[in-house]
């Protein structure tokens, strides 16, 4: 009786092993082919070179070649898009920029379907067609997407600033209060002097940023928004700098204040 | 008469039967509820003004001690509008997006001007090659500097060479 028990356990536990071993073997080769499925999107020379080779060889090897780069070059172009929708996504928006906001994700949208009609005919295709459907993204991508993923980086990059600039406001206003309090104890000419250039810094800064999101509302060109963007930002480091002279002089007329500045 | 029997005297004392009368009959003559005031709107406005200028002092005074409203001369001095440390790292934060501003300069500009440098097979072992490919896929001299040099020797030469898509597609289309 005790012998038919154990040998009834043992049964159970070899079956319960031999499950678990017969699942995770198809389980092991599903990650390592999609791992292997993944591909690479650093394309080198020499995986041009591998073209080249291929057509040393045959023209069955040479379409076999071009049919594996241009897949591999359509998966990554598809990365780089969801990559940016991810981008794009993450960006906090405010009533005026959720409309864009949302244009740009919906054409985002496009350009995958593209690459995936693309994918598809690739399929199908010889080598005259792999090299017609080479043109016909490169030239999709000069014409449509590039100028699109210009303006969703140009997009993301503004609304990521605007934090800079409330920070920036709100600071500005602290230092007047600060400075406006130490002119009435005892004026001090550098001091008015860097406050003015920092509000007027300030003020140029927002005006380009302002002008920077009507450029990107109109979908103006990409080197224009992105100037004014850059432009913005350069005034609002200048600003910074002059508080950083206000820090220095203030600290110089009140040393007590450079202990109690860290509170 | 010592204190102790005045104060047993005090036991004895008792209102004059007639007030007593009267004064239980006024008190039970009044309704529950008549002492409240009538309601008037003037009355309610009045209660309504007295709870929100007593709300607004306490928030105020609430403002005042937690460091006072921002760009009032009521609030409490700030010392920390100066404080270098955080300039400092304001003033970083925007250096960083502004490196990532030029970034977005160079990125495409880099792309369209990069030369395709490619490549491996030269055109004496292209075989079936066409010219237009040939042209494409056969000019070692740019990696290696030696002509007509063959698949691989160039392709070692050429490992660590990466292309952008667009180079990829071009050299696939022709």
């Amino acid at each position: 009786m005790n012998y038919s028990k154990t040998a009834f356990i043992g049964a159970l536990f070899a079956a319960f092993f031999l499950a678990v071993g017969v699942l995770a073997a198809p389980l092991a080769q599903a990650q390592t082919v999609a791992q292997a499925a993944t591909p690479t999107c650093t394309i080198t020379q020499d995986d041009l070179a591998a073209i080249a080779a291929a057509q040393a060889q045959s023209l069955t090897a040479e379409l076999a070649a071009r049919k594996a780069l241009l897949t591999r070059i359509i998966t990554c172009a598809e990365e780089n898009v969801q990559a940016l929708q991810t981008d794009l996504a993450g960006v906090q928006t405010n009533a005026a920029t959720a409309a864009l906001q949302s244009q740009l994700s919906g054409k985002l949208d496009d350009a995958m379907n593209y690459y995936g009609l693309e994918f598809a005919k690739v399929n199908n295709a010889g080598i005259a067609g792999t090299e017609g459907v080479a043109n016909e993204i490169l030239a999709w991508r000069a014409g449509t997407y590039d100028p699109l993923a210009d303006q969703v980086a140009n997009f993301v990059l503004w609304s990521e600033n605007q934090n800079l600039f409330t920070t920036a406001q709100n600071r500005l206003g602290e230092v007047q209060n600060l400075v406006s309090f130490m002119e009435q104890a005892a004026p001090n000419p550098d001091l008015a002097q860097d406050l003015t250039s920092a509000q007027s810094l300030i003020t140029t800064a927002v005006q380009e940023n302002n002008s920077a999101e009507n450029a990107l509302m109109q979908s103006e060109p990409s080197e224009a928004t992105l100037s004014l963007i850059t432009s913005s930002l350069q005034s609002l480091s200048d600003a910074y700098q002059k508080f950083s002279n206000i820090s220095t002089i203030v600290q110089q007329l009140l040393p007590a204040a450079s202990s109690a500045s860290g509170q | 008469m010592n204190i102790q029997e005045i104060l047993k005297q005090f036991k004895n004392i008792e209102p004059d039967a007639s007030y007593s009368a009267t004064s239980k009959r006024a008190i039970l003559a009044v309704e529950p509820g008549a002492t409240r005031k009538p309601w008037t709107v003037r009355r309610t406005i009045l209660t309504i003004v007295e709870t929100g200028v007593a709300v607004a002092l306490t928030v105020f005074f609430i403002f005042i001690v937690l460091g006072g409203l921002p760009g009032s001369e009521l609030a409490p001095m700030k010392y920390s509008a100066i404080d270098p440390s955080s300039l400092h790292a304001e003033a970083e934060a925007i250096d960083m997006q502004i490196e990532l501003a030029q970034l977005n300069y160079s990125e495409p500009a880099a792309e369209s001007t990069a030369p395709i440098t490619s490549v491996s097979v030269s055109s004496s072992t292209a075989g079936a090659t066409t010219p237009a490919t040939a042209s494409l896929f056969a000019s070692s001299t740019a990696i290696n500097g030696v002509p007509g040099a063959g698949a691989s020797s160039s392709a070692t030469s050429s490992a660590t060479t990466t292309v952008t898509l667009d180079q990829a597609l071009q050299a696939l289309g022709q």
